[in-house]
Order: structure tokens, then sequence, then C-alpha cells
């Protein structure tokens, strides 16, 4: 036997503790709302806006720049420098409170400028060989011309130079 | 195309390993351990090329999983297998679960179908941009695929990244992904998310009505942070697939006796130790049960097969480490390794915030981070206070066990040392590291006499079974 009305009672059961959890608990509504249909709708938007104007599909690097704000600093690095470069990144106090927040740590940039190395002038003492080695300087907010063995025709404010003049 | 081939061999290696090790489990609750199983032999093959200094490719882990499968396969029972047989009980199955649909079941999965959706297009269509998958896993993940060794360059100049001394299973599995042409490795969050669902969801099916548990299978899938975390790229949800497999089967194994069980939890926590060594409470705690259990019943065997899977990765990888990688382990615990009142008080306050109840750093008050996960097993266990000496004893002695271990490590962690204050810990590694818990103390709930009496008055009231209610007292 199966008894229709008693399983739609149960089902409205259901629907209201899965209201009351969506009303009652902010966490619950968050997840949906903010992780959930928020995102949708934010990709909805762009593979709509793609497909009206018949662009290609979007590409990691595309992607990232979305989500990372400095990722354009990364491919500035990588069409910088050649590939077996040596970047010496900031310091942290230079970067903190910045959109390059991260830029600072060799551990995070190294991800994006496979295969160049790169090391921060807060780990000198962490590694110094690599430190020995640097050929580049990532230069930001003006911090890192005073590394360089040269002086450079204009002083821009975001510019990733050889270390050497004679440098690649 | 490639990605799905690599998928299907995890399962399947997973899957005739389990076999041969005994393991008979319902179909779906085996994929997902197989699922988990395979995971973790992939970072063995990767080791084992690692050793011998073989480079390891997509084709060579082929090689591996394939020659496995024709090892381990049983040709003659898949010849003999009656698939009709099969496909006809199959069929008739699910054409009974539409005719006579649990109406209030289906709507909680179908929720829950729902949120997987939303989580699953944010996953894949992002790639990774987690800072701390970006600074470890993500990046081993790559060089590891790149250069085909677990000992990757990266090691040689400093740049591995703060996990860069956990062990391999992780990076492993992200490699993985890539050798087989996939190229958001997000596909494995996923994976987890849903393996530790299923191992939740067929654990507690023993005990409870499928209404019951669908109920608390949403309650943890939907539980905010850990929901959120799906979508990322970080090795907490894999621990918590991980651990949920290792202590659930090992509180099934302890009242059913069945053997199979006790193999999973042996398999499962091993593999959890070789994706993460700060693990090792949960393993601790399953320690202590098995100790509880041979004492009882003398059979002290157990004690030794539980030991090996906790000891052989957890020295596998500390020689790895010492004698291949040449780390030492950043120092955590020195003069700074005191617990003080504010310590405790800040632990507490954290803890009592995560529950929901209270304000403390960037916790607001009343927001539950983890949902009502928490929240319900105490009043269950409150509601259930006449059976608690008799339900399920060992898994309050294993949650307070892992706990009290887990908190401790944070309670003696040396700021200075550490270079993070006690707080930032509290709200990243240790706010993270409650995933695992919240499987556990759901399952003590859900499992609980109160629990399942009020769930099988419903089950009694919907097919208006005279039956079920008897069984049910």
């Amino acid at each position: 036997m199966y008894f229709l009305s008693r399983n739609i009672v149960v089902a409205i059961l259901a629907l209201m503790l899965v209201g009351l959890l969506y009303l009652l608990i902010p966490g619950y509504r968050w997840a949906v709302e903010e992780i959930g249909f928020k995102n949708l709708n934010l990709v909805k938007k762009i593979e709509d806006k793609r497909r009206s104007e018949n662009l290609p599909p979007l590409t990691v690097h595309e992607k990232r720049a979305f989500k990372i704000e400095n990722y354009y600093y990364m491919q500035l690095i990588n069409n910088s420098t050649p590939q077996n470069a040596v970047i010496l990144l900031p310091p942290n106090s230079v970067t903190r409170g910045t959109r390059h927040t991260f830029l600072g740590e060799s551990e995070w940039v190294a991800y994006f400028i496979y295969p160049r190395l790169c090391v921060g002038e807060d780990e000198k003492d962490k590694l110094p060989e690599l430190y020995k080695k640097v050929t580049h300087v990532a230069i930001v907010k003006g911090w890192g011309y005073e590394k360089l063995k040269y002086r450079p025709i204009e002083n821009e404010e975001e510019i990733v130079l050889p270390i050497n003049k004679n440098a690649e | 195309m490639s990605i799905f081939f690599g998928i299907i061999l995890l399962f399947l290696s997973g899957w005739l390993i389990l076999k041969k090790l005994g393991v008979s489990i319902q179909p779906i609750e085996m994929l997902a351990y197989s699922l988990l199983t395979g995971i973790g032999l992939q970072s063995f093959w990767m080791l084992l090329c690692d050793v011998f200094n073989i480079q390891f490719s997509q084709p060579l882990l082929s090689v591996f999983n394939l020659g496995l499968v024709v090892i381990l396969a049983d040709f003659d029972a898949v010849k003999k297998f009656n698939y009709e047989q099969w496909l006809k009980t199959t069929v008739e199955k699910i054409k009974e679960q539409f005719l006579r649909p649990d109406l209030g079941s289906m709507l909680l999965l179908a929720t829950l179908a729902g949120l997987f959706y939303l989580i699953a297009v944010k996953g894949m269509y992002w790639p990774t941009s987690e800072h701390d998958a970006i600074g470890t896993f993500d990046k081993l993940g790559i060089w590891f695929a790149l250069e085909g060794r677990i000992h990757v360059s990266l090691y040689d100049v400093g740049l591995q990244g703060a996990g860069g001394i956990y062990p391999p299973l992780f990076p492993s599995a992200i490699a993985y992904c890539y050798l087989y042409g996939g190229n958001n490795p997000k596909i494995l969050s996923l994976l987890f998310y849903i393996a530790t669902l299923v191992i939740f969801f067929f654990a507690l099916r023993r005990y409870t009505t499928l209404f019951g548990v669908s109920f608390f299978t949403l309650i943890l899938g939907w539980s905010p942070e850990f929901y959120s975390h799906a979508a990322l790229l970080l090795s907490n949800i894999p621990a918590a697939a991980y651990i949920t497999g290792a202590s659930l089967s090992l509180f099934i194994w302890w009242k059913e006796k069945e053997q199979s069980y006790f193999t999973l939890s042996c398999i499962m926590i091993a593999l959890s130790l070789w994706l993460r060594q700060d693990l090792i409470p949960f393993a601790a705690a399953g320690g202590l049960v098995v100790l509880w259990f041979a004492i009882q019943n003398k059979e002290w065997k157990k004690v030794f097969v539980y030991a090996a899977a906790v000891l052989i990765p957890f020295i596998t990888w500390s020689l790895y480490v010492k004698f291949s990688l040449h780390l030492s382990a950043a120092e955590r615990f020195g003069a700074g390794s005191v617990i003080t009142a504010a310590k405790l008080k800040l632990v507490s306050a954290y803890l009592w915030a995560y529950l929901g109840l209270g304000q403390q750093g960037g916790s607001p008050p009343g927001y539950f981070l983890y949902g009502v996960a928490f929240l319900l097993p105490i009043v269950l266990v409150f509601a259930n206070y006449k059976h608690l000496t008799k339900d399920w004893l060992m898994i309050p002695v294993y949650a307070f066990v892992s706990l009290v271990l887990y908190t401790l490590v944070f309670l003696l962690i040396d700021e200075n040392l550490q270079g993070a204050t006690l707080q930032s810990l509290m709200e990243s590694s240790f706010k993270r590291g409650l995933f695992c818990f919240m499987p556990i103390v759901l399952f003590y709930a859900a499992a609980s006499s109160f629990s399942v009496k009020m769930f099988g008055m419903l089950e009694s009231y919907r097919t208006n079974s005279e039956a079920t209610r008897d069984v049910l007292g």
C-alpha cells in the first residue's frame, strides 16, 4: 500500500525543515546565495556576453585575471624575462595593503612564472643561494630601482627590469 | 576524454584492491571507498617511481594501474556474472522507488543535488585562486606532473611552500589529474566532497530511515564552511573524506563486528596520514578504540594491524623527508609552548563562536559557519540522556580524545616559531580542521536511540506501518 497523502505531509515537513534552515540561519543563506547563485549568475553573465559577441571561451589566463587582482603583473614578469630568470620580489612592507599583497611571497609567485624562479627581498636570509642568482627585479610602487646596477632612462611605477644593464 | 579514463582507472584499481582485501559492502558505498583508495594508490606509484629514479607519466601510470587490474581482477566471476538478472533487479528497484516514492527523502536529496550543482559550477568554472593552493598544493601538483617525480626542483631551491612538508597524496592526485589531461584539478575537491557524503549516507543508512539519513546528509553537505570548500583546492575536504571513512567504518566495525569495516578503517586512516600527518589525533583516538576492543575481546592482532596502518605511512614519509627532500619539520613548539589562561579563553571563545553562539574575531554572532552540524548533535545528546551509556559509547570517547589532542596542538604552538598568532590559526587551520569532526558527531546524533525512534515514528506514519512501529518499539 502506498499512502500518497501521508507522503505529501512528510514532504511538506521536509520542505519546512529546509525553509527554516534557510530563513533562520544566515550561514545557510550565505552558502546558497553568495556561494551558489551569485557565482552562477556571474558565470551566466560572462558566458552570455561572450556568446552574444561571438567570442571564444575564456582562457585560464582571462579567468585568473578575474580572480587575482595583480595577475597582469605575473604576465608582465613572464613577458619581460627569459625562462631562466631569477626575479627579485619586493618586501612585504611595500606590497602590504595594495593589490600586490602576495607579490613578496616567492612561494606564491613561483606558481605563475614557471620555469622562472623568484626570491623575496624579505627572504634573502632564508634563501641566500637564490638571492645571489637574481637576474631581474620586480619593481612595484617605485621600489626596486636601488637594486639595479645602472640607472634606467625612465622610472616607471611598475615594471620588471634586468639587474644588469647588458642582461636580456 | 583522457581524464574520464583516468578517473575510471582510479575507481577500478581502488575497487579491486578492496575486493582483494576481502571488503564486501554495498556497491555505491564501495565506489566511494574505491575512489579514496585509488587516489591513494597513485601517490604510492609515484613514490615508487621516485625512489627508483623513474620519471612517471600518464602512460606509465596507466600501465601500472591496468597491470594491477589484470592481476587482481577475477575474470571468471566477471564472465559468470548474471548481467540479465542484475539489470532486471535494478530496474525493478528503480521502478519501485518511482511508483512508491518517499517524497520527503526525495525532496531533501533533490535539495542536496541542487546545492551540488551550484558548487560544481563554481569549482569547475574558475581556476585555482586560493592562496594555499597556489603556494603549495596546486603548484606541487603541476611540478610533479611536469618533472615526473615527487622530489621536484622546487624543493632544491626552497620554493615548495609551507605545505611542501605534507605527505604527497594530495599533490599526487592533482598531478594525476593534469597527467590525464584534466585542466581543472578542482574536480578532485568535488569528488572528495561527494565521497564524504556517500560514506556518511551509507554508514548511517544501516541504522535509521531514508528520511533520517537524507536529513542528516543534507545537514552535513550544506554546512556553510564545508560546502564552500568543495569549490576550493585545499587539503581540508580530502582530510574530511578520509577521516569520515576511517572513523565511521571503525564505529560500524565495533558495533557489527564486520571485518570489512575494520579493513576499511585501517586503509582510510593510513591514507589520511599519507595526506596530512597532523591528522594523527584521529589515529590516536582510533587506536584507543581498537585497544579497548582488544582488551574486551582478547583480540590483540587487531591492535597490531591498526598500529601498522598508522605507523607505516608516518614513518615512510618521515624517512623520505629526511633522506630525499632533506627538509626538517618547521619548529612549532618551543619556549612559547605553554598553555595559559588567555590561550584557553581564546580557544574556548572560538569554539563557542563556531557553534554559532558567540562573537569572536571575524566570526559574527549567529552566523553559524557550520550551520547546525554541531549544535543539533548537542541537542540530540541531551534528548538521548537515557541511553547515553548504552548507545555507541565509543563515539563520544573517540570524538573527545581526538578533539582534545587536536586542540592541544594549537594550544601548544609557539606563536613566535610558527610566525602566526593563535587567533589567526584559530580562524584558518583550526576552523577548517573541524570538518573532520562534523560527520562523526552527526553520525552519533543520527544513530542515537532517540533520533532513530523519532525518525522511525515518522516512517511509521508515512507508510502507515504497524510492523515498523513494532520493530522500533
